[in-house]
C-alpha cells in the first residue's frame, strides 16, 4: 500500500511537466491608474494586479512622500517595473516622473522635465526606455501651443519627430506602441476631418500615416495602441455611440471598428488604454452602478465582457488607467 | 440651513436623552420652515408659477472652453479644442460640449458679462451683486408666495460651498439642502431622509409636543397659535409622501437616470427638475464642492489644467444640462422653467505655464434657457481674444434683475427687489 503510493506519487511528479506545458501559466494583469481614494484633493497613482477572469487587488501605489501634489496619466513598460506618469505639486508645473517599482524611487528625467512650462501625460515602449510625452511651449519645440515629443532614455536625448508640431496647432496626448515605433496623438492640425482628429506617425518612415476610416466629422480623442500599432482604441463624440462619449476600437488591417459588445452605455466612457496583445481594454466610465462618479473597468475582448474587478474602485475618483500582461516569472 | 441629508442616528427608539438634547435642532428647523410660512403668508404675495433651476459652475469655467470659443486666435489664446456649430445658424461653441450645442435653440448666450469680483465666491453671482447678500431664492422667497402644495420654495442641491443661502434675510428664508444627491439616491443619507427621517421627526415632534404643555400658558396667544399652525405646515411637509418623493430620484427610470450622468452633477440635475415640477420656485444646483479639484478652476497648478476641461468637466456638464433641457421640455415645463448656468467669472485669454487658464472677471458666459427666454440668442460679444466685452457689457445686477423679472417680480414698481438690484434694469433682449 504505501510502495503504490509512493508510486502514484512519482507518476504525479513525472506528470507534471506534461501537465504544466497543457496549462500555461495564468494570466497576471498589472493595471496603474490614478485615484483620490487616498487624498480627497490630491490624486496618487495605485498598482491593481488582477488573474484576468475575476481576481485582483491593490498591490502597492507609487510611493513618493505625500504632499501637495497630483499624479495621473501613468505608463508602464511591460515588465511593470517602471511606472511613467504626471506629477505636479501644487502651484508648480507639472512634470513626467518615472516610479522604479522594483527600486522603489524615483528616477530622474532631466532631458524630459527641462522646462519652466508644463510637462505631460507620458507614453513609454514596452521596454521601458522611449518615452513620448507632450508639453505646453517647451523650450525646443515651435512656440505656445501643446507639441508632442520624445524621449530616448539609453541617448539621453529627445528625438527628431520630422513633421510633427507646428505653431499652427496642437499635436497631444501622445501613445506609443510598445515597439516604439508608431505614435498615436491627437491634434486640432487643418486638413482632418473635423474638430479634434486623430493622427498615426510612423517613426521608421518618419512620417504621419494616412488612417482611413479612423476619424469622423465629430470629436476624436485619447488614442491607444497595440504593440504592433493594428489596434488604435480611442473616444469619440460620434453621434452613433450608446450616449455621449464612447470607445472605439478601429483595426488598421481590417480598416474598420472592431465591436466591444456591451463596453459602452448611455454615459461616457473615456480614457482607453489597452494592453500590448490588444485583448485587454481598461477604460473609465460615469455609471449608476459604479462605486464612485469616475469609476475604472476591465474589458476582456477574447470574452466580449467585462471582467469583475473587486477592490479597484472607490467612492473617491478613479480614473487614468492603463494595463500591461505581465510576462510569466516560470 | 436645513438638511435632508444628514441624518447622524440611524436609530430612534421613542423619547431618548438624546432626541431630547436634538430638540433643540429640530426646534431650529422647525422654525425655520414654520417662519418661511409665516413669512409668506404675511407677505401677501400671490401664488407664482415659473421655477428657476440656477446650475452654478464652482471655480468658474473657461468661457473659452465652453460657449465663447475663439478659433481664430492664436494657439496660446485659442487653446487645443475646436468648435461645433449648434442648432442655431451662427452660434459655435466648444467641441467639448456637442450635446448643449443641439439644444442652443432653447438657450440664449450673454457673451459679455463682467464683474468686478475675482475671487471664488458665489455670493457675487448669486446676489445680484452684493457680497454676502441673500441668495435669488431666498429674495424670491421673501417677495414671493407659498409655492406649490408645501414643497420647499428654495432648495439648494450639492455640496454648499462658498453659494449663500438667506444671508442678512435670515435663518427663515434659508434654503433646503440636499448635500449630496448623488447618483446612489439610496444613499444613506437620503434613505435616512425619506424613510426613517419620518419616523424621527414624528418622535421628535411627539417629544416636542409634549414640552409644549409646559408652555401652556402662553400658548393662548394668537401670535403663538399662529406659530403653532405654520408648524404644523413644517412637520406635514417633512413627513408627507408626496414632499418626499419629489427629493427622490430613484422615482425616476433607470433609463432616464442614466441619461443625466452616473455622476453627481448629472443627478443634481435630475433631482432639480423633479423639484421644478413639483413646485420649488429656486433650486440651485451647486457643481461639486472643492473648486480646485473637482471644479471649474483650471489654473493647471493642480492637475493639468485644460485636460479637466476635457475631462470630465465638459463632458459631465454637456449630458447633465442637456438632458434637463431636453427632458424639460419634453414634459412641456421648459417656458415655466427658467434655467441659469454660470460661474463665478471666466478665464484668462492667455493659457498659462501650467497649461491651463487663470481667474478672470472682466467677461464671461452665461447660458440662460427656458423660463420665458428667447431661443437661439446672443447677448453682448466679447472682443477677438476674450478679455473684455466687445459691446454691450452686461454687470452682474443686470443678471439679477432680469431673473426676477422672469420669476415675476415687477423690478419696475416693487420697491422691495430694490436692496438687492440697486437701480439695475432687466435686460430687454431676455424679457
Amino acid at each position: 500500500m504505501k510502495r503504490s503510493l509512493l508510486g502514484s506519487l512519482a507518476l504525479a511528479l513525472t506528470a507534471l511537466p506534461f501537465l504544466h506545458a497543457q496549462n500555461p501559466a495564468p494570466t497576471k494583469l498589472l493595471l496603474a491608474f490614478s485615484s483620490y481614494k487616498e487624498r480627497s484633493k490630491h490624486p496618487t497613482i495605485f498598482f491593481y494586479e488582477h488573474d484576468g477572469v475575476s481576481n485582483g487587488k491593490i498591490v502597492g501605489s507609487v510611493g513618493l512622500p505625500r504632499g501637495a501634489d497630483a499624479s495621473a496619466r501613468p505608463s508602464l513598460s511591460h515588465d511593470g517595473r517602471f511606472c511613467f506618469f504626471t506629477f505636479e505639486v501644487e502651484n508648480k508645473t507639472s512634470k513626467v516622473v518615472c516610479w522604479d517599482r522594483t527600486e522603489n524611487k524615483s528616477v530622474d528625467l532631466p532631458e524630459i522635465n527641462e522646462s519652466k512650462n508644463a510637462i505631460l501625460g507620458p507614453s513609454v515602449s514596452g521596454d521601458g526606455n522611449l518615452v513620448a510625452f507632450y508639453a505646453w511651449n517647451r523650450p525646443g519645440g515651435p512656440g505656445p501651443g501643446y507639441h508632442v515629443f520624445l524621449l530616448d532614455r539609453s541617448a539621453k536625448k529627445l528625438l527628431d519627430l520630422p513633421g510633427l508640431n507646428s505653431q499652427s496647432f496642437d499635436d497631444r496626448v501622445p501613445n506609443l506602441s510598445s515597439t516604439g515605433r508608431f505614435l498615436a496623438f491627437a491634434s486640432n492640425r487643418k486638413g482632418g476631418l473635423g474638430l479634434t482628429d486623430l493622427y498615426l506617425y510612423d517613426r521608421e518612415a518618419s512620417k504621419l500615416i494616412d488612417v482611413p476610416g479612423l476619424n469622423s466629422t465629430f470629436t476624436e480623442l485619447e488614442p491607444a495602441l497595440s504593440a504592433d500599432g493594428n489596434l488604435i482604441a480611442f473616444s469619440s463624440e460620434r453621434a452613433e455611440g450608446a450616449g455621449g462619449r464612447d470607445i472605439y476600437l478601429f483595426d488598421r488591417k481590417q480598416n474598420k471598428m472592431l465591436p466591444l459588445p456591451g463596453l459602452n452605455r448611455e454615459g461616457h466612457e473615456v480614457s482607453p488604454s489597452l494592453s500590448a496583445d490588444g485583448r485587454y481594454l481598461v477604460f473609465v466610465a460615469e455609471r449608476l452602478d459604479g462605486e464612485g462618479d469616475r469609476d475604472v473597468y476591465l474589458f476582456d475582448r477574447e470574452k466580449g465582457q467585462l471582467l469583475p474587478t473587486p477592490g479597484l474602485n472607490s467612492k473617491a475618483e478613479d480614473f487614468d488607467p492603463c494595463v500591461i500582461v505581465l510576462k510569466s516569472t516560470e | 440651513m436645513f438638511n435632508i441629508g444628514n441624518a447622524a442616528s440611524k436609530h430612534c427608539q421613542g423619547v431618548t436623552r438624546r432626541a431630547i438634547l436634538q430638540v433643540g435642532g429640530l426646534g431650529a428647523i422647525g422654525l425655520t420652515l414654520a417662519d418661511a410660512f409665516a413669512a409668506r403668508a404675511s407677505s401677501g404675495a400671490p401664488t407664482r408659477e415659473r421655477s428657476c433651476i440656477f446650475i452654478f459652475l464652482s471655480g468658474g469655467p473657461s468661457h473659452f472652453e465652453t460657449f465663447d470659443p475663439k478659433p481664430s486666435a492664436p494657439s496660446d489664446i485659442r487653446g487645443p479644442y475646436g468648435v461645433i456649430p449648434t442648432r442655431v445658424p451662427g452660434i459655435q461653441i466648444s467641441e467639448l460640449l456637442p450635446q448643449v450645442a443641439r439644444h442652443m435653440d432653447k438657450c440664449s448666450l450673454i457673451r459679455s458679462m463682467t464683474s468686478a469680483d475675482g475671487a471664488h465666491s458665489g455670493a457675487f453671482l448669486l446676489s445680484g451683486g452684493t457680497r454676502g447678500a441673500a441668495s435669488m431664492g431666498a429674495v424670491l422667497q421673501r417677495l414671493g408666495g407659498a409655492g406649490s402644495a408645501g414643497v420647499p420654495p428654495f432648495v439648494h442641491v450639492g455640496p454648499t460651498g462658498y453659494l449663500p443661502g438667506a444671508g442678512n434675510l435670515g435663518t427663515a428664508f434659508s434654503p433646503f439642502l440636499v448635500a449630496h444627491p448623488t447618483r446612489q439616491v439610496q444613499l444613506p443619507e437620503f434613505t435616512l431622509s425619506a424613510t426613517v427621517s419620518a419616523q424621527r421627526f414624528q418622535s421628535r415632534r411627539d417629544l416636542l409636543g409634549a414640552v409644549d404643555q409646559t408652555r401652556a400658558a402662553w400658548q393662548s396667544n394668537a401670535a403663538v397659535g399662529e406659530m403653532d399652525n405654520n408648524f404644523r405646515r413644517a412637520a406635514d411637509l417633512l413627513t408627507s409622501d408626496r414632499v418626499r418623493s419629489a427629493f427622490d430620484v430613484s422615482l425616476e427610470p433607470p433609463e432616464l437616470r442614466a441619461r443625466y450622468g452616473g455622476n453627481i452633477f448629472g443627478q443634481s440635475c435630475l433631482l432639480a427638475r423633479r423639484l421644478a415640477e413639483a413646485g420649488t420656485r429656486f433650486i440651485q444646483v451647486n457643481w461639486y464642492g472643492e473648486p480646485a479639484w473637482h471644479g471649474w478652476d483650471v489654473h493647471g497648478a493642480d492637475l493639468p489644467g485644460l485636460g479637466r476641461m476635457e475631462s470630465p468637466l465638459c463632458p459631465r456638464l454637456d449630458q447633465g444640462l442637456s438632458s434637463l433641457l431636453e427632458d424639460l421640455h419634453q414634459r412641456g415645463l421648459l417656458d415655466s422653467t427658467l434655467v441659469v448656468v454660470t460661474g463665478e467669472f471666466g478665464r484668462t485669454p492667455r493659457i498659462n505655464q501650467y497649461g491651463g487658464r487663470d481667474h478672470w472677471p472682466q467677461c464671461f458666459s452665461v447660458l440662460l434657457a427656458g423660463g420665458g427666454v428667447p431661443g437661439g440668442l446672443v447677448v453682448g460679444a466679447s472682443d477677438n481674444q476674450g478679455g473684455y466685452p466687445a459691446f454691450r457689457p452686461v454687470q452682474v445686477p443686470e443678471l439679477a434683475a432680469t431673473i426676477y423679472r422672469l420669476m415675476g417680480i415687477n423690478t419696475n414698481t416693487d420697491l422691495r427687489i430694490r436692496p438687492f438690484i440697486g437701480e439695475a434694469a432687466p435686460m430687454p433682449e431676455l424679457i
